[in-house]
């Protein structure tokens, strides 16, 4: 299916114990314009997963392919380009830049990519997660939780058609935490993307979004 | 914000300019010497440049010897008719000019400034046709009065009175070493100043000769008994050590520049490492690697611009301060850098900015 993932005999390496239900060590797709959810606890191999799928973990066994195209030896290059078009990505430490505003960093891309920023509602999600006041603020002055919701709104400023979030309300409390729920989700169902969420919390789960075991 | 100055915000707070000096010191020492070695090697072609289209062709200078015999049985050292013919008889031989040196003296002042008492000295001219000059500089020639970039002044008198002329230095020649005049010039003022009925003494010849059959004319010099022109063998070792020196000179600065070139490479991989999180970020987020490689290229480019003009530059600036001092004593040097100077130095700062760019290009 297009712009699925398809996990085939995947498994971290070096081996560990391995859940014989969880996505490791057999043929599993991800497909595009579905919810995924995995939550189990800290040091299960949650952020392992979100490194594989974006191409910056590369120690593991097995084949990984993308809409039909094997990447186990893709290149530099060809990841970045499949991130620029494809997958968005709210990696667990943010990766935000301290020394740039909120502003900045939600339009990063803007230097670098066709992408405008002028065309996406920063403003309307902005004030929807409550942190609409801090747009010129340096991101090093930012609480962890301001930080993971800048970090969600970068995440949403351009197109993709995979959203991957790990960990992405760690900090949040549980009203900005419902906010940031139903704005990732209401996004990705317009877009027709696929989701993938990570969580340590049993109270995260969602009855609507496929359980991945981990 | 244009990508170079987030660039610029984000990767240059992991830069210490202070790092950076030895290996721009280093490219700019070395950048300067090539420029350099390669100036002065055009400089020096230019006023010792070879003859076009003289290839197997040798020109041998002959004199009579000089001894007290000859000294006192007088006028015995001027070649005779028989001697030339005997000289153009030989198959190698294709061509006999002789000297016709001054009968007048020859006074020539220097002017060393105000401050300074000048130089004076008595003079031998000699004329010999054009087609025997190796290097026949363009402004080759004189006019009667004329003062065109005057260098020193002439004072010639003869039997029949004095004439002043000014002179300066229009060329050098490898062959011929010694002061060389125009023909028609030193033929109009020996007669003006010192007319004769006498035939010319022909005191020196030059001879042109198939280079590979020379032999016959040694063996011809040395039953005579005359001297050939042995002092040119010394400005070929001159020469030759000239340009020893400007190639030594010359690979110093590659050498110089390729230690810099490491001192600079490893300063940018530093500086790379150093910046490695905002790196693997923007890979992340999904910005194209060629914007970061680019800025480092660029950044670098632009140093080595920078290092190229500054020692054209300088080069320039040197060259026109030894000309000018030169051109006190008759020296003519063309004012401005060679072209091919500044092609050498780019030439070299492109290979090694070739080399860093794609050390760079390897950044993941």
């Amino acid at each position: 299916m297009e712009d699925s993932f398809i996990l085939n005999q995947v498994k971290p390496n070096p081996i560990r114990i391995i859940n014989p239900e969880s996505v490791w060590n057999q043929q599993i797709e991800l497909e595009c314009g579905k919810f995924y959810q995995v939550i189990s606890p800290s040091g299960s191999g949650k952020s392992t997963l979100i490194g594989i799928l974006n191409g910056y973990r590369k120690d593991f066994e097995g084949e990984i392919s993308f809409n039909g195209k094997p990447l186990k030896n893709a290149g530099v290059d060809e990841w970045v380009s499949i991130r620029n078009q494809k997958i968005s990505t709210v990696y667990q430490d943010l990766k935000l830049f301290d020394e740039l505003t909120m502003q900045e960093n939600i339009g990063i891309l803007d230097s670098f990519t066709p992408h405008k920023t002028e065309e996406f509602p920063i403003g309307e999600w902005s004030s929807k997660l409550k942190i609409e006041e801090k747009m010129d603020t340096k991101a090093r002055f930012l609480s962890y939780g301001q930080k993971q919701r800048v970090a969600i709104i970068r995440a949403l400023n351009r197109n993709f058609r995979w959203l991957m979030l790990d960990e992405p309300f760690s900090h949040l409390d549980s009203e900005n935490m419902e906010a940031a729920r139903l704005l990732i989700t209401e996004e990705c169902r317009r877009r027709n993307a696929g989701l993938i969420i990570t969580g340590l919390d049993k109270r995260l789960v969602q009855n609507d979004f496929i359980s991945l075991i981990i | 914000m244009s990508s170079k100055r987030i660039l610029h915000k984000l990767l240059s707070k992991t830069q210490n300019p202070k790092q950076l000096i030895g290996g721009i010191a280093g490219t700019f020492i070395g950048v300067l010497l090539l420029s350099l070695a390669v100036q002065i090697y055009f400089e020096y072609k230019s006023l010792f440049k070879e003859p076009k289209n003289d290839f197997g062709k040798q020109y041998i200078i002959i004199n009579k010897k000089i001894s007290a015999l000859n000294t006192l049985s007088g006028g015995i050292s001027a070649f005779s008719a028989d001697d030339i013919e005997d000289i153009k008889k030989l198959p190698s031989v294709q061509n006999v000019g002789s000297f016709t040196a001054n009968r007048f003296n020859v006074l020539a002042e220097l002017s060393m400034g105000n401050y300074s008492p000048g130089i004076r000295t008595e003079l031998f001219f000699e004329a010999v046709d054009d087609r025997f000059i190796d290097n026949l500089p363009e402004d080759w020639g004189w006019k009667d009065n004329t003062i065109k970039m005057a260098r020193f002044k002439l004072r010639l008198t003869g039997g029949t009175g004095l004439k002043e002329y000014s002179g300066r230095v229009v060329g050098y020649s490898q062959r011929l070493n010694s002061v060389l005049v125009p023909k028609n010039f030193m033929d109009i003022t020996n007669n003006a100043l010192s007319p004769t009925t006498e035939k010319e003494k022909k005191g020196r010849l030059i001879v042109e000769i198939d280079q590979s059959k020379s032999g016959e004319l040694y063996k011809l010099i040395k039953e005579k008994n005359w001297e050939t022109n042995e002092s040119r063998l010394m400005t070929s070792k001159f020469a030759f050590l000239l340009e020893m020196i400007l190639v030594a000179v010359g690979i110093l600065g590659i050498v110089i520049l390729f230690l810099a070139f490491f001192s600079t490479i490893l300063y940018v991989l530093l500086s790379i490492n150093k910046a490695k999180y905002e790196i693997d970020t923007l890979l992340l987020l999904g910005v194209p690697r060629k914007h970061i490689i680019n800025w480092y290229s660029v950044n670098i480019g632009i140093i080595y611009t920078v290092i190229i003009v500054t020692s054209s530059a300088l080069v320039w600036f040197i060259k026109s301060m030894v000309a000018d001092y030169l051109g006190k004593f008759g020296f003519n040097i063309t004012a401005g850098i060679n072209p091919l100077t500044i092609i050498s130095a780019v030439a070299a700062l492109f290979v090694v900015w070739l080399i860093q760019y794609l050390s760079i290009r390897k950044l993941n």
